[in-house]
């Protein structure tokens, strides 16, 4: 009963994103832009430490890009939870018997399917960008996003949980969200940056994501997988374990 | 406790606070299997605190309550099976169709997918919205919203259906033909009723209220019952001097007499209060523009129990 309340509300998450369709430009279309745009423009300007030999910047932002997706789709997803609490259509799920744990794993569901499903249509971009993935690296992508999406999604759900207006959300998404992904190497990587910065970035659980990303996306078919690959994997999981955990503590509690 | 199972809702000492505020202190009543019972309170009363605290939003603080002989503290999941819950604010999804909506809600109680559509068909039907089942709640009027939601919260077939304010932002037709269908369904179905209102009007019909005002029961029974305690009947006259013709009227005697905003009231302290209506009809012809012939109603009881007139209470907008 309880994962089929779970996916009725999941279900609700994606039939909502196809009938609005500003969210899927908004988590989708834009990061493109930026990618193409900021790409582009920066181009082969800079030559940091840490980039491939005749990598231009297209291609160096590429993995940052698809974290990016996934980042927006989890808090477009999650913003959702304080539109539901205003419009009151959370109450009626709050009256449910499972309904608690249930809003919980369907929004953390759906997200992820969303996420997922958005950073692949993006990943088709990657020869584009000089990444060519095979089956095999295309399976650990989906891994890799799923989970980084879940994460996400969950501490979206945390920070919103809580509000009662989406304004005070989208603050402490720019205080919390952007620069948690400034400094996990989307950007730029961090062996030119300063040394407390890469203090930063190494604490940063989405640093270990977006460097799964690129490793991934930089495998050739026929190539070893990357050495860091588990590391980076159980950093992610363990996060996102936390997370959830301190996601499903949060809602169990009654005001 | 074993009497505790005859009543749909029994409370017990409830009190619940803000921080340092307290909101609602030591409330009790007992909501019986099949009545229907409103707790009605002005703005501010605690109606809404005491509502949630019922429908499991809010946990239980001080005080006990069971719903159909079951602690609501111990078990609130079998608790909330046995509730359907309306809520002010429409729990609905407004980009979902009317269909989906009440499938999603069917989906979250467990319900099998087949008896599921039986039942959303015959919901729909007895709620009279069966053909809007493909629309989108968001196109559908605010007296049609209630009634999908209503069809909605009935497929889970509660037996104890709590409402708080249903009526809010219905226009006064849409409101009548919203109670007769609820009490249609409630007859049909042995439903126990609870629900809140602000509107004095609204609260007459339940077979028993519970009258709240700043967090606390200021009166609690059935409403005949605390009309009749109320004393006897009187006469209301409408005028646009009330102050002026109360003056007068007082010289009469065997009567009390206290002006109000726009009438002025007239209670016989000896004999019956017809006569008296005739007599200062015929009396005060020019001054008057209407008589009335009241029973006690519950704001009389507001007025008594607390000293203030339920109009000057803040409003709800």
């Amino acid at each position: 009963m309880f994962m089929q309340a779970s996916t009725s509300l999941a279900l609700r998450e994606i039939v909502r994103f196809i009938r609005q369709k500003n969210r899927v430009i908004g988590a989708m279309a834009t990061p493109v832009l930026f990618w193409f745009l900021l790409g582009s423009g920066v181009g082969r300007s800079l030559v940091a430490p840490g980039f491939r030999e005749r990598t231009d910047y297209l291609t160096y932002f590429f993995p940052g890009i698809v974290l990016l997706i996934i980042l927006f789709t989890a808090i477009f997803s999650t913003v959702s939870v304080i539109e539901d609490r205003r419009e009151g259509f959370l109450q009626g799920v709050l009256v449910a018997p499972d309904g608690r744990s249930a809003i919980l794993f369907g929004k953390l569901i759906g997200g992820t399917l969303l996420a997922v499903f958005q950073a692949l249509v993006v990943v088709l971009l990657a020869p584009y960008s000089d990444y060519h993935p095979d089956a095999r690296v295309l399976f650990y992508l989906i891994a890799i996003i799923s989970i980084l999406a879940v994460g996400l999604t969950a501490l979206g759900f945390l920070i919103a949980w809580p509000m009662d207006s989406t304004q005070g959300f989208h603050a402490l998404i720019n205080l919390f969200f952007v620069p948690l992904w400034f400094l996990s190497g989307a950007l730029f990587p961090s062996a030119g940056a300063a040394e407390w910065i890469r203090t930063l970035m190494r604490l940063n659980p989405l640093s270990y994501g977006h460097e799964a990303l690129q490793g991934l996306l930089a495998t050739r078919p026929g190539m070893p997988l990357p050495a860091d690959l588990s590391h980076d994997f159980s950093i992610v999981c363990a996060s996102t374990l936390l997370l959830v955990m301190a996601c499903a503590f949060q809602v169990s509690r009654r005001s | 406790m074993a009497d505790s199972s005859l009543f749909a809702v029994k409370a017990d000492g409830v009190g619940y606070s803000y921080g340092r505020k307290r909101v609602l202190d030591n409330i009790s009543f007992e909501l019986e299997e099949g009545k229907m019972f409103c707790i009605l309170g002005p703005n501010g009363s605690g109606k809404t605190t005491l509502f949630k605290i019922i429908s499991t939003i809010f946990a239980l603080q001080d005080g006990e309550i069971s719903v159909a002989g079951r602690s609501l503290r111990q078990f609130p999941t079998p608790v909330r099976r046995k509730l359907g819950v309306l809520f002010q604010n429409p729990a609905v999804d407004m980009k979902l169709t009317v269909r989906e909506n009440l499938r999603h809600h069917g989906n979250l109680y467990g319900l099998d997918a087949h008896d599921l559509e039986n039942r959303i068909n015959k919901n729909l039907e007895a709620l009279g919205v069966e053909d809007r089942g493909g629309e989108m709640v968001e196109s559908l009027s605010g007296g049609l919203r209630r009634r999908v939601e209503i069809a909605k919260v009935l497929l889970t077939r509660p037996s104890i259906l709590l409402m708080d304010e249903p009526t809010t932002g219905l226009d006064p037709a849409i409101r009548s033909e919203l109670w007769s269908i609820l009490s249609g369904i409630r007859n049909s179905r042995k439903l126990s009723v609870l629900f809140t209102t602000h509107l004095l009007e609204e609260a007459e019909p339940a077979d028993e209220i519970l009258l709240l005002d700043q967090g606390r029961s200021v009166a609690s029974g059935k409403v005949a019952e605390l009309r009749s305690g109320l004393g006897k009947e009187y006469v209301r006259l409408g005028t646009y001097q009330p102050k002026k013709l109360a003056a007068r009227i007082r010289k009469e005697g065997e009567i009390e007499v206290t002006a109000e905003p726009a009438s002025v009231k007239v209670v016989p302290t000896r004999g019956l209060a017809a006569p008296l209506a005739i007599k200062l009809w015929r009396e005060y012809n020019k001054e008057v523009t209407s008589v009335t012939l009241c029973r006690p109603t519950l704001e009389d009881l507001f007025l008594q129990k607390t000293g203030r007139h339920w109009s000057s209470t803040p409003g709800e907008i």
